[in-house]
């Protein structure tokens, strides 16, 4: 395993329903979900999922309503306990951890942002950033100067005195933030975290944890059913389907190559040109040389930052790597016809 | 209080009432005691006193007049039940409880009566369940009028609004007293006063039932040119009767809970029976009525509510259909082998019912015939449909027929049990048992020596005035300054009746009974929202101990404490236990599932979470299970001192016994404006934590 990959999931699987054990040994695996909460009355939430997470990445999971996005995150740290499977944080197994370890973990390794803000109403907005200090045994004076400087930090110095349902909906969201990262923990998980939010509080809020992310550089994994929202948010995605995965990739591998049309379906909607990149659509170099007056773009440009280069010249561009070789060419007919989703 | 204005005034407050308090300690010498230059010339009770002999002297006509009707009624009623047969009305009770309960409730209802035949209570029943049906049906009369009325007309209901909120937080014994003023000792004041204590339920369901039904209803109605009154009688009240059932049920139980305490103003039946035997210290007696007591309340309970409730509807054709068991247990085999033969039974009684209804039908029916043909037809589909009720009929006919011929007389002497005598054994042997002294002993002294005697030395040697400033300035902070205001005169008026000392004795026995309360209830309320086990077995038990009156919990703690202080106040803990142990139940229950998981993912404990979070948020509902309990357990101080309770309710209870009306109204209204004062006070303190959790 790499040395610097986060977190690993192993065929984790999760049934709901009064013998999950007895369900899953006996499990048809042809079968669908509805067909199986049909013969057994067990609801399949997550199916034989695996993935990793890299250290300091963004690990978005997106699915529809339902598609077990929730019940899979809440696997990660035993909130839910799965079926079966394995999860490893750090290289340690969570799902072997014995109660002491399991709160320890939750403790200092990983923080959760949930989709209703879950902010106790009966607890100042201090106090409620302070909860996972508190938790801890921090001392009163020391958790409240800490969670000050979250507070600052996520932009809402002055509001500490007050109660959440006096705060407007993104910045109870800033509190749930605050609140995660105010114990400093190496993993945070996101469930929905913006999906109460109106579209322009969504957008203002996309933008601040990219920016706290430069920031902390911590591991996250971000669950979302927009996928628009998962393209600006992940390194890489997972898409969700009746509790399994459809397709695991960075945005652009998405897009660029969705493996079924379930997925190819969200991707209809992308504007492209912001996603795909030269790498993905240019061709082995044959009507280019590389000399001086030469226009050369890089392969991982996107291609909304060339729009107005190709359009202004006639010839095909050169793309050059890092090291300056010539690795690519692309023309106008090229760029035209990727932003075209029906491809 | 909103500003420092109102700081600044509370405190000019607070250093007139000390200093102008220090001169009126001057004048009375012992601090403790109400000073008796305020108390010597208010005579509160001579001038009731004074009233009542004026009113009798002169308005005695006309009460007794109502009196007399009441009696009568009462009497024919009490006669009727008591001279027939005990068969025929025992089988009055039976049949509709088969007909809306099913065989469970039937064979409730034919065990508790075999009960109330068996051990002798036959005539008591009887005569408690006269008192009970005449007063539930002038309530359910004068309350569904009442209803319907405030249901028409808004203005009439905000008037009635208020009225029934302050009746509804008066303890149960508060209308008896003025019944005495009115009408003297006996069963009429019982009913009147039942009457008027148990009309809140029926005004409010009746009215909430008709106001709930939607508007478009209404229109439709009126749209086929329906008038008021053809909607209300076609439209509204069937509507809402589900909802008036509701009420109607509240009703008997309130009626029932005061006409068993109606034997302290001279009224007979269970109560009185129970009474006597406490007073005599016959415990195994005092059991059997107390049993009596509970198959009344539970039979009458569950029978009301199957009245108001829909049949159950029709089963899937496949599963065999349980008559006595519960449906649900129809995945297990030995519920089916055991259910085969009842549903045999059933349903050989059921044809035989149909069959006779055929004949009778077809009887009846042809005779019709021979006057009009199409009415004859008409007649006899009518009487096949009520199968039940026409053999139900019959079965009663053919009862009086058999007693009238060989007389069915009493209730058999060779199917009587008493267990008064292994009971009163069985007590007199644990009595004397040493490890059972030793731990009463050592139970009544944990609550005396630490909780009840400190409080009540406390409360009756503090100066008095000191108790008034804090309890006045405690209401001005929780709930603001009118009824700080409020709070001072009725305490000063409580003071004024030399009642001052009972009073403190009552609080301090309220307020340690509702400590403990809250002490064994809270752990079982969060116990039985851990434990579905624990929760499914402590759930029919705190229905059980909600629907008996209050009356019947001396008698456990008679037969194993004896009559002294403490044993008040553990009855007292008993009575007022089931809402505290609810509402801490319910405000966790209701606590979303994201704040647990919210704790849990940060590394909380079960103990942190429940400590941190689901304690503070289930606050509001754990302060109203506070203002219930408060309120059950003052209502409990006129009954404790049967068993030896002491304060304002003695007072209460001596003056009834020696029908001196000024002092037991005056003692009354002591508890009362206790009641009104910590209600207040308790509803303000789960306002503010309403607020404080923004719900
Ligand atoms: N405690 C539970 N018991 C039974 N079924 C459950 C439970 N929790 C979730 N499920 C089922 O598991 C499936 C996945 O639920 P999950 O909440 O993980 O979906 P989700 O992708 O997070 O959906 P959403 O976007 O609505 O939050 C759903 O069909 C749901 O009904
Ligand atoms: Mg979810």
């Amino acid at each position: 395993m790499n040395s610097s990959t986060k977190i690993v999931c192993n065929n984790v699987w999760k049934i709901f329903g009064p013998n999950p054990e007895k369900t899953l040994a006996g499990l048809d695996h042809s079968l669908s979900r509805a067909e199986i909460l049909e013969q057994t009355g067990h609801v399949v939430a997550v199916r034989n999922m695996s993935f990793r997470v890299e250290e300091g990445e963004t690990f978005v999971v997106m699915g529809l309503s339902g598609s077990g996005k929730s019940t899979l995150v809440r696997c990660l740290s035993r909130l839910i306990e799965p079926t079966s499977g394995e999860v490893l944080i750090d290289n340690d197994d969570v799902i072997k951890m014995d109660a002491a370890a399991l709160t320890n973990l939750r403790r200092t390794k990983m923080s959760m942002v949930f989709q209703h803000f879950g902010l106790f109403p009966h607890r100042r907005v201090v106090d409620n950033i302070a909860f996972g200090l508190e938790i801890r045994g921090m001392g009163k004076k020391e958790r409240t100067d800490k969670a000050m400087e979250v507070l600052e930090m996520v932009g809402l110095s002055g509001w500490d005195q007050h109660f959440p349902r006096e705060l407007s909906g993104g910045m109870q969201q800033r509190v749930g933030l605050a609140r995660a990262m105010a114990v400093n923990p190496e993993v945070l998980i996101f469930d929905e975290p913006f999906s109460a939010l109106d579209p322009l509080i969504r957008r203002e809020m996309q933008d601040e944890l990219l920016r706290l992310q430069k920031l902390v550089k911590k591991t996250m994994v971000f669950i979302t059913h927009d996928f628009l929202e998962a393209i600006k948010m992940g390194d890489h995605i997972a898409i969700m389907k009746d509790g399994e995965t459809s397709q695991i990739g960075t945005p652009e591998e998405l897009v660029a190559e969705p493996a079924d049309d379930y997925v190819r379906e969200f991707t209809e909607d992308v504007p492209r040109y912001k996603v795909l990149s030269v790498a993905k659509i240019m061709q082995p170099p044959e009507n280019v040389t590389l000399s001086d007056n030469t226009t050369t773009v890089k392969p991982d440009d996107k291609l909304e930052a060339l729009i107005d280069l190709v359009s202004s010249s006639n010839g095909p561009l050169g793309v050059v790597d890092d090291s300056g070789e010539l690795v690519g060419e692309i023309n106008q007919a090229m760029v035209l016809k990727a932003m075209n989703s029906r491809s | 209080m909103d500003t420092g204005k109102n700081r600044l005034l509370m405190w000019a407050a607070i250093v007139l009432g000390f200093f102008s308090s220090i001169i009126l300690v001057r004048n009375a010498g012992d601090a403790s005691v109400f000073p008796a230059f305020i108390s010597d010339p208010f005579q509160f009770s001579e001038w009731i006193n004074q009233g009542e002999d004026w009113l009798k002297k002169n308005y005695r006509w006309f009460t007794r007049m109502i009196a007399g009707w009441i009696e009568t009624a009462l009497y024919t009623v009490e006669d009727f039940l008591i001279e027939s047969p005990w068969l025929l009305i025992l089988m009055l009770f039976i049949l509709p409880s088969i007909a809306y309960g099913g065989l469970p409730l039937g064979l409730l209802t034919l065990v508790g009566g075999l009960f109330w035949g068996g051990v002798g209570m036959w005539e008591p029943t009887m005569q408690t369940l006269a008192l009970m049906g005449m007063a539930v049906i002038l309530s359910v009369f004068f309350g569904i009028l009442l209803g319907i009325t405030s249901a028409q007309s808004d203005r009439f209901e905000s008037i009635l609004k208020p009225i029934l909120d302050t009746m509804q937080t008066m303890p149960a014994f508060v209308y008896l007293l003025p019944a005495v003023f009115f009408f003297g000792i006996g069963g009429p004041p019982a009913i009147m006063a039942t009457m008027i204590y148990a009309l809140p339920p029926v005004i409010r369901l009746t009215n909430l039932g008709i106001r709930q039904i939607p508007a478009e209803t209404i229109e439709a109605a009126h749209s086929f040119g329906a008038n008021r009154l053809q909607t209300l009688v076609k439209v509204q009240l069937p509507l809402s009767l589900p909802s008036i059932m509701l009420g109607i049920n509240q009703t008997i139980m309130m009626a029932l809970g005061l006409v068993v305490l109606a034997t302290f103003i001279g009224a007979d039946g269970l109560g009185s029976e129970v009474w006597k035997a406490i007073y005599k210290l016959r415990v195994g007696w005092s059991l059997e009525g107390g049993l009596c007591i509970v198959f009344m309340a539970i039979i009458f309970d569950r029978l009301s509510l199957a009245l108001g409730r829909p049949k159950p509807s029709a089963l899937p054709a496949n599963t065999t259909r349980f008559y006595l068991l519960p449906q649900s247990f129809d995945i297990y085999p030995i519920a089916k082998i055991i259910e085969r033969p009842i549903g045999a039974g059933w349903n050989f009684i059921a044809m035989c019912g149909q069959g006779f209804t055929q004949i009778i039908a077809v009887t009846l029916g042809s005779i019709v015939n021979l006057f009009d043909s199409v009415r004859g037809q008409a007649f006899v589909i009518g009487i096949r449909r009520h199968a039940f009720l026409v053999s139900s009929i019959a079965l009663l006919l053919s009862i009086s027929i058999f007693d009238h011929f060989f007389g069915i007389g009493e209730f058999l002497e060779s199917m009587q049990f008493s267990f008064r005598e292994p009971v009163d054994n069985a007590v007199a042997w644990l009595t004397v048992n040493p490890a059972f002294i030793a731990f009463t002993k050592g139970l009544r002294a944990l609550v005396y020596l630490y909780f009840l005697h400190p409080l009540d030395v406390f409360l009756t040697y503090l100066p008095w005035y000191i108790v008034v400033a804090v309890l006045s300035i405690v209401s001005w902070i929780s709930v603001g300054r009118n009824f700080a205001l409020v709070c001072f005169c009725l305490l000063m008026f409580i003071g004024a009746c030399d009642l001052w000392e009972q009073a403190m004795l009552t609080l301090s026995s309220v307020l340690v009974s509702v400590l403990i309360c809250f002490i064994i209830g809270i752990p079982l309320g969060i116990l039985s929202t851990r434990s579905k086990r624990f929760d499914m077995i402590l759930r029919p038990v705190l229905d059980a101990m909600q629907t008996l009156p209050s009356f019947v919990y001396l008698i456990p703690v008679l037969m194993f404490f004896g009559g002294n202080i403490v044993s008040a106040v553990i009855a007292t803990v008993i009575y007022a236990l089931p809402p505290v142990i609810r509402l801490t139940a319910l405000g966790i229950g209701q606590i979303p599932v994201t704040y647990t998981e919210v704790s849990s993912s940060f590394g909380g404990t079960t103990s942190q979470t429940l400590i941190k979070v689901k304690l503070p948020m289930a606050l509001p509902s754990i302060m109203l299970g506070l203002n219930q309990a408060v309120m059950m357990a003052l209502a409990m101080q006129v009954v404790t001192p049967l068993i030896g309770g002491v304060g304002l309710g003695r007072e209460v209870f001596n003056a009834l016994n020696t029908s001196n009306t000024g002092e037991g109204l005056a003692a009354g209204i002591g508890i009362v404006l206790l009641a009104i004062i910590l209600d207040r006070l308790s509803q303000a303190w789960t306002q503010t934590q309403r607020d404080a959790l923004g719900v």
